[in-house]
């Protein structure tokens, strides 16, 4: 339907009502007997020259003026809101700033890696570490003053709405009272009007704070609900309450806020029935309304949706800061490094995470330099770091998810005071470790690996050709649960051939898995076979050859005078137990363990167990492998607990091994769990048992000492196999023990750090705002390798002053791009940390600008109902449906023009 | 080839159009603020003249983009200022005539409302019954419109 039909449409239906309205004014003139009627309508018809122009609406005037203070009403109440949103998100664009200008966020940002930037540059000036610390206390000062700022907002929206529900209550009051004397004019006869007006106007100073539906009585008076149904006066005025939060901190820390309410109060101020809630108790989102419009709309708009959002947004970018800056600032060193490091992670010792990966602690001297070994034979070599591996960490559930305990003790066992060191071959150091927790146990039994450390340039085979157990007297109680992989000949024995004229001799082993020229440890066949003595077949063995159900060997100095075949029982194949890489010291677990049996005397002292190892370093003596050989005694007591993962070094050797004492006792580095006061918590039997949490220490043992980090490819993964599952953090091992944090953690607890309440809490670690020299700057690089081929390599690392590849990375992050979540109705992004400065000012700036926009509007409306409302004496209808073609044609045109003129610029535009 | 194409499409002529309509349009603007509403309508038929030139200069526009090319800079930075002038005239005017028909919206309601309200009122008929008046007023707004 066109206007021009839509408007004679409503004329004409108009005009053909004059006379249904006529007859109803009449009627009711007719029936103006007392009690008869009520108010009526009268109409008049306008006549130019005998026709017809329009009705003149005259007694009905009062009511279309009722209608329109019912919208003025609703559009006091639209402007409400706005106005509200509009003045704090005014002052808010002024805390934000404008991108690029002096003081805004951006600003300093900029700043921040600018100085980062210099002091990559210039790693050794100190004024440049000055410098790039301030910049980081400035900014994260900025960003934790805006967060507490806006908080301020937010305590002064919760201020207003206490206020607000003051003055509602009185207008309430006043508006009750005038009901009462309108009620008395009224049965008296006395006029109205004065009151009336009087009644208008509170009516409209209700409907600033709140949405409302008035219903005015016959009798003048008027009861007021919201425009929900909440009554707020009828035959009582109610008392509008709200307490507001005692102070800042209270939204700071998310506190729960008071409900908004409405409730009878009688003559002692006790609440009569039950109150009804216009804005929920809660905090931020937890917040509802049944508010559509209003200052108190606004004021909870403020408080609960607007702040929050931008809060969450500078959460976000605070955390993703925080974090990342962290990341890189752990996984790094300063110059000197510090002589400890304690981690704001609250921790208990007996927590279980997994972590894949591994982590390099080094200990170094003022100068960056490996401090000396422990041992005499190692001086040339320095001490050497510890590479924790800790995806093999086991505290007895399994690899890859040791307890805090367990890494305590990794460390320790690694820095601490040093043990005689038992040498064979290129094995630096042979030391036993247990994998039982206790002794005795029921059946009694004793399970154990190795650790073994090779600093020589080859890699190192690990052979294990038997295991002799000795109880207290001597008594040889060997017997096993379990071995290591090797292999049993047969189910009779083993059957071995030998040919006429060969030293060759061939060995059934149906199943193997023997290669060509792999090493294997062949048991002493206790008799000679085809005139090749026992001795030429026992001991180490180069395969020659093999076939899927047998393998050759070369036999010892001898030949076979005949061919014959033999059948020897109990004989076995031992390979390698593990290959042990150059430079590497490393559990052989995985290889294998060896359980004991030692229910042959349960009740022994101790248990001497004897180890038989060979050491093939890849030298050759004659036609095959040199192996190194030599048995290793390691004495284990009885009665101990908290075995686990011990190590042991050797009572006695003999054969090709050296047994050497440490030339200090120093620990190098001590591991501990600390409270917050830096005390160490108490131990028992050794371990934090049953202690509170506490935060990891690690101290060097001697001053001058430093110790540096680096994270390797450390990740803690969470928790995945016990319940309850926990979500991993994904950071290595420093930066999960925040050990080496740049910005504080802004939760201490085990759980971490959270997003929520990143941006208040933004700060730098006090140790930097008091020695900026303890920033990481550099990483640690492995030391100079001696020159020549033959030369034994180094497996030290070192960190020069002049390394600036970590503040490098770091002053990089300013080009770089990082996912950021979705936050306060910013969509999740991957951004520069200034890209996502820009969005948030953007996003803040173009929601100010509407709500500046649909305030003036609802203003220019409002204006445009009062001007109306003011001037009102009569209707006359014929003319406000003229105006609305004009008007509507006007707006139509003024559409055209939009959209015409658009393309047409757009065109023109592009040439430009 | 210049000269052909500049026959057809003359800027210093778009610019003074721009302008001509920024001006009519500030002029309704102003009449809709002081609500001289008999004034307002007797500019509608300027301002629809001046949006149907503006069209036929946009559709030749369409037809010719190549003639762009030949605007030199002078031209270019007398109709960017035209542009960017009546641009924010232009969005005053649209925002001032919304607005107004908003609130003649609201106040023929009003009327309807009123005028209905008062027909419902309770009535003794000319048969002495006691009832509400059928009678309603057909007072209403198309909004598609």
């Amino acid at each position: 339907m066109s206007l021009s039909m839509a408007l004679n449409s409503a004329l004409s239906g108009l005009k053909a009502s004059q006379t249904g309205l006529s007859v109803t004014s009449g009627n009711i003139a007719n029936a103006n007997t007392v009690g008869y009627s009520r108010q009526v309508v009268n109409l008049s018809s306008q006549y130019i020259d005998g026709q017809t122009s329009g009705v003149l609406v005259e007694s009905i005037t009062r009511q279309v003026d009722n209608v329109l203070q019912n919208s003025i009403r609703n559009q006091l109440s639209r402007t409400g809101d706005l106005e509200i949103e509009d003045d704090y998100l005014q002052r808010i664009q002024i805390l934000l700033g404008e991108p690029g200008s002096t003081n805004s966020i951006d600003e300093y940002f900029q700043n921040f890696f600018d100085s980062m930037q210099s002091l990559a540059e210039f790693p050794e000036s100190t004024s440049f570490r000055e410098t790039a610390v301030n910049s980081a206390i400035t900014l994260s000062n900025e960003i934790s003053g805006l967060a507490e700022e806006l908080e301020e907002l937010r305590f002064e929206a919760d201020k207003a709405i206490e206020s607000g529900a003051r003055d509602l209550t009185n207008l309430l009051d006043s508006l009750f009272n005038i009901n009462i004397a309108t009620n008395r004019a009224y049965a008296m006869g006395l006029s109205t009007a004065a009151l009336e007006d009087e009644r208008d106007l509170l009516l409209e100073d209700i409907a600033k704070y709140l949405d409302i539906n008035a219903q005015i009585h016959e009798t003048g008076e008027v009861s007021v609900y919201t425009s929900t149904g909440v009554a707020l006066l009828d035959t009582v005025a109610y008392t509008v309450e709200y307490k507001s939060s005692t102070s800042v901190d209270d939204l700071i820390n998310d506190n729960t806020l008071n409900a908004l309410k409405v409730f009878i109060k009688d003559e002692d101020g006790n609440i009569t029935n039950t109150p009804a809630e216009l804005i929920s108790e809660g905090n931020k989102s937890e917040v509802t309304t049944i508010l559509k419009h209003g200052k108190f709309l606004g004021l909870h708009n403020v408080r609960d949706v607007i702040i929050p959002d931008i809060l969450a947004q500078l959460d976000e970018l605070a955390a993703t800061l925080r974090e990342e800056m962290n990341i890189l600032h752990n996984n790094g060193s300063a110059y000197p490094p510090p002589s400890s490091l304690t981690g704001t992670r609250l921790v208990n010792a007996t927590d279980k995470s997994d972590w894949s990966g591994s982590v390099m602690i080094a200990v170094l001297d003022q100068q960056g330099n490996p401090v000396p070994s422990a041992y005499d034979d190692e001086l040339d070599t320095g001490f050497r770091p510890l590479t924790l591996d800790l995806s093999s960490l086991d505290s007895g559930t399994g690899a890859g998810q040791p307890t805090i305990q367990t890494i305590i003790d990794e460390i320790n066992n690694h820095f601490g005071a040093q043990p005689f060191k038992t040498s064979v071959g290129n094995l630096n150091n042979i030391m036993l470790v247990s994998n039982s927790d206790e002794l005795p146990v029921v059946p009694a039994k004793f399970e154990f690996d190795f650790e073994l450390e090779n600093i020589s340039g080859n890699d190192a085979d690990f052979f294990v050709s038997n295991v002799t157990v000795l109880d207290d007297g001597a008594n040889d109680i060997t017997a096993f649960n379990s071995k290591p992989p090797y292999t049993t000949l047969d189910s009779t024995g083993g059957t071995i051939t030998t040919t006429a004229g060969s030293g060759n001799i061939t060995i059934a082993a149906a199943g193997h898995s023997f290669a060509a020229g792999d090493i294997v440890y062949l048991s002493d066949p206790g008799t000679s076979v085809g005139g090749i003595p026992a001795t030429s077949m026992t001991g180490y063995f180069e395969i020659v050859s093999v076939t899927s159900n047998n393998f050759v060997v070369k036999a010892k100095n001898a030949i076979a005078t005949s061919s014959t075949s033999a059948n020897i029982s109990n004989m076995t194949a031992t390979p390698k137990w593990d290959t042990i890489n150059a430079g590497s010291k490393t559990r052989i677990k995985d290889a294998g363990t060896f359980d004991l049996d030692l229910t042959g005397n349960s009740g022994s002292e101790y248990y001497d167990i004897q180890v038989t190892v060979g050491v093939d370093d890849g030298q050759t003596q004659g036609d095959m492998s040199k192996i190194s050989t030599a048995t290793i005694t390691y004495r284990i007591y009885n009665n101990t607990t908290n075995l686990l993962n011990d190590r042991f070094s050797s009572s006695s050797v003999s054969g090709e091994a050296k047994r050497l004492a440490p030339n200090t006792n120093i620990n190098y580095i001590k591991a501990t769990l600390v409270d917050e006061n830096g005390n160490e918590l108490p131990k028992e039997q050794g371990i934090y048992k049953n202690s509170s949490d506490g935060f990891l220490k690690l101290e060097t043992g001697i001053e001058g000492y430093t110790i540096a980090i680096e994270e390797l490819d450390s990740k803690q993964l969470g928790i995945t196999s016990t319940e309850p599952q926990e979500e991993g953090t994904n950071r290595g091992f420093s930066h999960y023990f925040e050990l080496n944090n740049f910005f504080k953690s802004n939760v201490p607890t085990k759980t971490g750090d959270t997003i929520e309440g990143s941006a208040i809490q933004m700060a730098v670690e006090d140790r930097f705002v008091s020695n900026s020299n303890l920033m990481s700057l550099g990483n640690l690089e492995l030391s100079a390798q001696p020159i020549g081929d033959t030369a034994t390599p180094l497996y030290t690392y070192e960190r020069s002053i002049g390394n600036n590849k970590n503040i490098q990375k770091i002053a990089e992050m300013a080009l770089k791009t990082y996912s950021f979540d979705k936050a306060g109705g910013l969509d999740a992004s991957t951004r520069s940390f200034n890209g996502y400065i820009g969005e948030i000012l953007a996003f803040n700036a173009t929601i100010a600008a509407k709500t500046t926009s649909d305030a003036r509007d609802a203003n220019i409306i409002l204006d445009g109902f009062i001007e109306r409302s003011d001037s009102f004496k009569s209707v006359n209808v014929d003319e406000e449906l003229a105006n609305t073609i004009i008007f509507q044609q006007a707006y139509t045109a003024s559409a055209k023009v939009i959209n015409t003129t658009k393309e047409m610029f757009d065109a023109l535009m592009s040439v430009f | 080839m210049e000269e052909e194409i500049k026959k057809y499409i003359d800027i210093k002529a778009i610019i003074s159009l721009t302008n001509h309509l920024a001006e009519v349009l500030a002029k309704e603007t102003k009449l809709l603020t002081e609500m001289r509403i008999s004034e307002l309508e007797t500019l509608q038929k300027e301002k629809n003249c001046l949006i149907d030139a503006m069209e036929s200069q946009k559709q030749f526009i369409n037809k010719n983009p190549d003639m762009l090319r030949y605007i030199d800079d002078e031209e270019c930075l007398e109709l960017a200022q035209a542009i960017e002038s009546f641009q924010r005239i232009a969005k005053e005017n649209y925002r001032r005539a919304l607005i107004a028909k908003e609130v003649n919206k609201k106040v023929v309601e009003a009327i309807a409302e009123a005028a209905n309200e008062a027909a419902r009122i309770s009535i003794y008929d000319k048969n002495g019954q006691h009832g509400s008046s059928e009678h309603r007023l057909c007072v209403s707004y198309s909004k598609s419109v």
